[in-house]
């Protein structure tokens, strides 16, 4: 493992052949996106941690079925998202995520884009918890998409779904969290009238 | 009243920027934890030490043919064939149990042809014909990702399986899934076959089918005569009463593009 860093190709080719350390290589490059879409789905810290390191254990005696010119991204997180389903199915519990804003932007953070400059901070928590309240498929797609900013390839792989209906959920979901968007918010919510 | 409400870029920009700054937990150490598993299940014997290597497609004849010959030579351990999402499993002296594969026991959610169109990841195919009277998906375990169940009434062309009105069932599901197993009495009750110039498995005698999918695992005692292959990344199952000249006959008929079915059955 010394020299340059191997690509995921390589490093899955490494774990195909039983070398664990390179596996735990690729589980370095991806536990934070992997843990952040189980945190979506199961909702609370210690299930999401639970389901992404069962699904990164079940991803590596999996690994024959990938496919190595396909991206690792999109096929891991499919797995955790499965997981993290799973276990929250099974625990038949219905707990309410609270998603956060953290206090302050990091010094790398991106500036906002012109249009979102527009959304104060207080209506990015509108917003968030308006996603809350949207059904499971509309959290996810838009979760994937635009909360951990999959290309709407991977999240098609992620989701289990083709490429053309990520587009079409993507633009139900927005309808709905629209619709969902308290009156009076300032982001145009409510339904027309 | 559009002027007055975000379009969906900005609204996707503003969703984006929430992202941005999510106070999400603190990401655990996965990879030491993951590490430490694989070597602590590989020192205990709980796993295999490496991931299984799909030498099946690459080197199957000779594998089949020693296989064969290891059950012709009346070695009693288990013997595993994988064929796309599908493994068949040789457990001398299973006795399939459970209820067949049909009404009141489908699998899945009942929905539509174009629903499940809309729910699978790959193109739905189906044979020449009308199109089915029932369709169930199903979400495959451990990997996800939707898989269907088509099904056609019995009728002249297609003699009901034994107990349902079902004359056809075709399963379709990702070849990545691992969500169905079959568990045969004997090698002898399997052949390996060829579909559309596609490697195939037929089984004419009873077996258990397990299907894993996302509401746990599901056991079936199957009668009916089972044809499976696999196509250009999906798994196909194809349940009928029907030979295996007529059901291989019947499978090279699945439209290669996705295009609707003929009128006629």
């Amino acid at each position: 493992m010394e020299g340059r860093p191997l690509d995921d190709a390589g490093l899955i080719e490494l774990a195909q052949h039983g070398d664990v350390r390179a596996y735990g290589e690729l589980v370095e490059r991806y536990r934070e996106v992997a843990f952040r879409t189980a945190y979506l789905i199961a909702r609370n810290a210690a299930d999401a941690e639970d389901a992404a390191q069962d699904a990164f254990v079940k991803a590596y005696y999996a690994l024959d079925r990938f496919r190595s010119p396909e991206p690792f991204r999109p096929w891991i997180l499919r797995i955790v998202s499965n997981e993290a389903r799973n276990r929250r199915r099974s625990a038949g519990r219905r707990e309410r995520l609270a998603l956060r804003l953290s206090e302050r932007r990091g010094p790398g953070d991106a500036a906002p884009s012109p249009d979102a400059a527009a959304i104060a901070d207080e209506s990015r928590a509108t917003l968030l918890a308006a996603i809350e309240t949207l059904p499971e498929r509309d959290r996810l797609v838009i979760g994937y998409r635009y909360l951990l900013d999959l290309s709407e390839a991977e999240t098609a792989v992620a989701l289990g779904v083709r490429p053309g209906t990520v587009k079409s959920r993507l633009s139900r979901a927005l309808e709905r969290l629209r619709a969902a968007l308290p009156a009076g918010s300032g982001l145009g919510g409510g339904t027309d009238d | 009243m559009t002027d007055r409400r975000l379009t969906d870029a900005a609204l996707a920009a503003g969703i984006a920027d929430a992202g941005r700054a999510l106070a999400y937990p603190a990401t655990p150490p996965l990879a030491a934890a993951v590490e430490a598993r694989l070597n602590a299940e590989r020192a205990a014997g709980t796993r295999p030490s490496f991931p299984r290597v799909a030498i099946w497609s690459r080197r199957r004849v000779l594998v089949l043919a020693a296989v064969g010959l290891l059950a012709l030579l009346g070695l009693g351990f288990g013997v595993r064939l994988v064929i796309g999402a599908a493994e068949v499993r040789v457990v001398p002296g299973v006795t399939p149990s459970g209820p067949p594969l049909g009404p009141p026991n489908p699998l899945g959610d009942p929905t539509t042809l174009e629903a499940a169109e809309a729910a699978v990841a790959f193109d739905l195919r189906l044979p020449l014909g009308r199109a089915p009277d029932d369709v169930y998906v199903f979400t495959n375990g451990p990997q996800g990702g939707a898989g269907a169940l088509l099904a056609w009434n019995a009728d002249r062309r297609a003699p009901a399986l034994p107990d349902t009105p079902w004359g056809l069932v075709l399963l379709q599901m990702p070849d990545d899934a691992e969500s169905v197993l079959k568990d045969i009495d004997r090698f002898e009750d399997l052949r390996e076959v060829e579909v559309g110039g596609e490697r195939g498995f037929w089984i004419d005698a009873p077996h258990q089918l397990t299907v894993i999918s996302e509401d746990g695992a599901r056991s079936f005692a199957v009668r009916g005569n089972v044809l499976i292959w696999s196509e250009h990344g999906v798994t196909f199952r194809l349940e009928t009463s029907l030979d295996a000249r007529a059901a291989i006959a019947l499978a090279e008929t699945i439209d290669r593009a996705g295009t609707p079915p003929g009128d006629a059955v």
